[in-house]
């Protein structure tokens, strides 16, 4: 009976399809369609987009709707219109099919969604309850974290703190190639870690890493200046890095410090030029003594040098006290042209190394480092050191603030290392001149203001400048000068000697150095005249370098025992003795003593005693007397033979005449009026070829 | 090599009591005057060694700059010399620009041609005091003047040369061994024979 019953479900069902096949159907739109008609037929009818899933190809077999299949049912309910036999036959069969077609597909899709929204809705709920942890902790952690903040700036300021250790001013010298990379990098660490925590440092940065110096050379103290502010150049013995001569901030604010101001100096003497008189350079006749008596006119016969080809030529003969050309008063720094000034400004050296600013306009600069360059001036000469301390000042002031700025300036002040001891201790007298046993022949406390402190190998230059400023015709003052300016006058006329094996043109050729006042710029010069190459560039090839060339020219150079005679007649304009014992050479050409121990018996004999009398008959006449002795016996200390220049000022003498020792002043430590008895003074001055060189 | 600087001290000790400088420094410091128009003051001069050449017995000795920050500073950077003249044993006849040949540096890129070669002085050199460092200087002078003529007569003289050899090692720059040997390269290979190295 069942089974009847189902098969007549199904076969009602069948039938209404049947039925719509004979009338067919109109469509909403009032199409008519040939049967079978569907919905989806209807809208194809109607113009409808097609839906895709269910679309039902009414020739093929149905496609297998997933998910859809109930719908499908429900809409050909639908078609069955007012019938209800045939709605009750598709409801009683094709919904329960849909539904149990749908069903799994139903619950897959659930349980995807489920799976995908639940996820979803757990990630925010764990994001929220992470933000909430956060947050909780951050407020927990909050008095930690300023602790631990204040740790962190701690260790960014000590990265930018200054590479001390590798510096320049660290031990006063020049490191070689491997340590001064060192330096470099830890300077420019320095620079980025200062860019890190000030961005306006990434031009200062940048400046850095474009204008990386050499090791050695005169840019290399300006770069640390500005690239590693605030290390102190107290430990800067003797600052050659500026080899022209230029105070640099340290030898300037030396100048500067209290006790050692200079009083303000009058406006040079006019000296009437002497009579032009041949110079002569012979042994004086019926002497074994070399007496190269220098008449100003002659200029000092010739600049040692000579006249280079390309080079500088030696300067011209001219009659009277030629002024130093080095010299440059503030008046003359004013018609500086702009671009220089800029660049001066700017950078403070250019890529050669040649000093730049040197006659520029001063930048602007702080307070303290304004009040060093103040100081109290020695005219020309303080005119020119001026600059330099602006120089060194400005950048950092411009990197680092004002802050910095007066950091640096004041390091440059405070750093400055006093004059040595026993120049600032008051030269007692003599203890036998002070019970009266003696006499004092001169003044040990002379050249108080010209007096310095040699940077490389100027003992000469400072020798000079002190007999020099010591000259006084008229009861006025020639000028007074110190060495920097001296010795780049020497050095451009060719009266400052340096030499150097350079292997150019020909192995074992010698080249020499030389400097053009004009450019301000040292080179070198072959035996043919020719520039020579002293250095290499980045690509390897060798360069001219003129910061190095003025650098090894005054630590290496110095001056010949002709030409420090030859040098204070053209400055002075006077006419000087410059003597010397003969070489055994000339003795045998003057047919006197030959032999070797005869010579120096002679010497000890016959040279020393008169050697003695003119030293004492220059300063009895008011002339300081610059002489020669064996540096090791002068100092004491064990060292192959080698020489230095030293002033003496004053001399004691006994009651009978002879001189009992002199007071000498020492450019090598800065010692004046050091007291040297006579056997020490002679057994120095022996060591050597008994030279004196005075003003007559 | 204390016990060889001691031995040396006590030698020249007993040989400067009252002594002279030796002729030979007398001479050496005669040619740095013939010849110091191109010699600045502050140079240094080495030890002059004999030579053998056509004008006979002869001697030569190098100027060299050796720089240091300190002025006063002992120990130095020397530089390669300069010049290097030559004189008669007797005194004279100087020559100013002998150009031994010495050994050439090997330029290279980063380091500049002026870099300086070597150091001034050696240790044991540097701990002696003023007084003996004279001394010392003096016997190698005299000792040098002896080991002169036995390397001109062409003979053997294991004393000379070790006596020489001992002072030399100490008051020698140790930047400039090579030049020396350069610069008298018979003399060595007469110490090295008397000595059977």
């Amino acid at each position: 009976m069942r089974s009847v019953f189902f098969a007549l479900l199904l076969v009602g069902a069948a039938l209404p399809a049947r039925a719509q096949v004979a009338v067919g159907c109109t469509c909403y739109c009032g199409a008519q369609l040939n049967p079978p008609c569907s919905e989806s037929a209807c809208k194809s009818a109607c113009g409808y987009g097609g839906g895709s899933g269910d679309t039902v190809n009414p020739y093929g077999p149905a496609n297998i709707a997933w998910g859809g299949m109930t719908k499908r049912a429900l809409n050909m309910i639908e078609e069955c219109g007012p019938k209800p036999a045939c709605r009750f036959m598709r409801t009683g069969v094709l919904i329960p099919m849909g539904l149990m077609w749908d069903g799994p597909v139903w619950l897959v899709r659930g349980l995807g969604y489920g799976l995908y929204y639940g996820g979803k809705g757990v990630a925010f709920v764990g994001k929220g309850v992470g933000r909430g942890v956060k947050a909780a902790g951050s407020a927990l952690a909050k008095p930690f974290r300023r602790e631990m903040g204040k740790r962190a700036d701690a260790s960014r300021a000590a990265s930018v703190e200054a590479a001390g250790l590798c510096s320049l001013a660290w031990g006063g010298r020049y490191q070689d190639a491997a340590e001064w990379e060192a330096c470099r990098k830890a300077i420019l660490r320095r620079q980025r870690a200062a860019t890190k925590l000030v961005p306006a440092n990434r031009e200062t940065e940048r400046w850095c890493k474009k204008n990386i110096p050499l090791s050695s050379g005169p840019q290399r103290f300006n770069w640390e200046t500005r690239c590693n502010p605030g290390v102190s150049a107290a430990l800067i013995t003797a600052p050659l890095s500026d080899p022209l001569g230029a105070p640099l901030s340290t030898s300037a604010a030396r100048l500067d410090a209290p006790g050692r101001a200079r009083p303000p100096v009058p406006a040079p003497a006019a000296v009437p030029a002497p009579a032009a008189i041949p110079a002569t350079a012979a042994a004086a006749a019926g002497s074994t003594e070399v007496e190269r008596v220098v008449e100003p006119a002659a200029q000092a016969v010739s600049a040692p040098g000579g006249t280079i080809a390309g080079g500088t030529p030696a300067t011209a003969p001219e009659a009277g006290p030629k002024p130093v050309a080095g010299l440059r008063d503030p008046a003359s720094l004013a018609g500086t042209p702009a671009e220089e000034a800029k660049a001066a400004a700017s950078s403070g050296f250019d890529a050669q190394g040649a000093m730049l600013g040197r006659t520029g306009q001063a930048p602007a600069i702080s307070a303290a480092a304004a009040s060093a360059s103040a100081a109290p001036t020695g005219g020309a000469v303080r005119g020119a050191a001026a600059p330099a301390v602006q120089r060194a000042a400005a950048p950092a002031v411009a990197a680092e603030g004002p802050r910095a700025a007066s950091a640096v300036a004041a390091s440059v002040m405070d750093s400055v290392p006093p004059p040595s001891r026993s120049s600032r201790e008051p030269v007692l007298p003599h203890p036998a001149v002070a019970r009266g046993k003696a006499k004092l022949v001169g003044d040990p406390k002379r050249f108080a203001g010209s007096f310095d402190l040699q940077q490389g190998n100027t003992c000469a230059v400072v020798s000079i400048a002190q007999l020099l400023s010591a000259y006084d015709p008229d009861g006025r003052k020639v000028n007074e000068i110190s060495q920097n300016p001296l010795f780049r006058d020497a050095f451009a006329n060719g009266f400052f000697h340096a030499e150097f094996s350079c292997d150019q043109p020909a192995p074992r050729d010698n080249c020499r150095a030389y400097y053009n006042p004009d450019t301000r710029k040292c080179f070198l010069v072959d035996k043919n005249g020719k520039r020579a190459a002293t250095d290499w560039d980045e690509d390897g090839a060798e360069v001219m370098e003129s910061g190095y060339i003025c650098d090894a020219a005054r630590r290496d150079g110095g001056m010949t025992p002709s030409a420090i005679g030859d040098y204070l007649a053209l400055r002075s304009g006077r006419k000087v003795h410059n003597g010397w014992v003969p070489a055994i050479e000339d003795e045998q050409k003057a047919k006197l003593s030959p032999e070797a121990l005869a010579h120096a018996e002679a010497i000890r004999a016959t040279h020393l005693p008169r050697a003695r009398a003119e030293v004492l008959a220059s300063l009895e006449r008011g002339n300081a007397v610059i002489v020669a002795l064996r540096r090791s016996n002068l100092w004491y200390k064990s060292g192959p033979r080698g020489l230095h220049a030293v002033v003496v000022t004053a001399a004691v003498v006994g009651t009978d005449g002879a001189p009992a020792g002199f007071y000498i002043n020492d450019s090598s430590n800065y010692e004046q009026g050091r007291f040297l008895p006579m056997a020490e003074f002679d057994q120095a001055w022996l060591a050597d070829d008994l030279q004196r060189v005075y003003i007559e | 090599m204390r016990i060889q600087i001691a031995l040396c001290l006590l030698a020249s000790s007993v040989a400067a009591s009252g002594a002279e400088r030796p002729a030979l420094s007398i001479l050496a410091d005669s040619a740095r005057r013939s010849c110091s128009s191109n010699i600045p003051l502050e140079m240094y001069q080495s030890i002059p060694l004999p030579v053998k050449t056509e004008k006979g017995l002869r001697y030569r000795l190098m100027f060299y700059p050796a720089g240091a920050d300190d002025p006063r500073a002992q120990q130095r950077e020397v530089n390669e010399p300069t010049r290097t003249a030559e004189f008669a044993d007797k005194g004279g006849d100087v020559a100013c620009d002998v150009r031994p040949d010495y050994p050439r540096r090997k330029f290279k890129k980063g380091v500049p041609r002026f870099a300086p070669i070597g150091l001034l002085m050696s240790e044991p050199a540097l701990k002696l005091s003023f007084e003996e460092y004279s001394a010392l200087e003096r016997e190698v002078y005299i000792a040098v003047e002896a080991a002169a003529d036995s390397f001109t007569a062409g003979k053997a003289d294991a004393a000379a040369a070790q006596r020489f050899s001992k002072g030399f090692a100490v008051l020698s720059e140790p930047a400039l061994q090579g030049h020396y040997r350069a610069m008298a390269p018979d003399f060595f290979a007469w110490v090295d024979k008397s000595l059977k190295k």
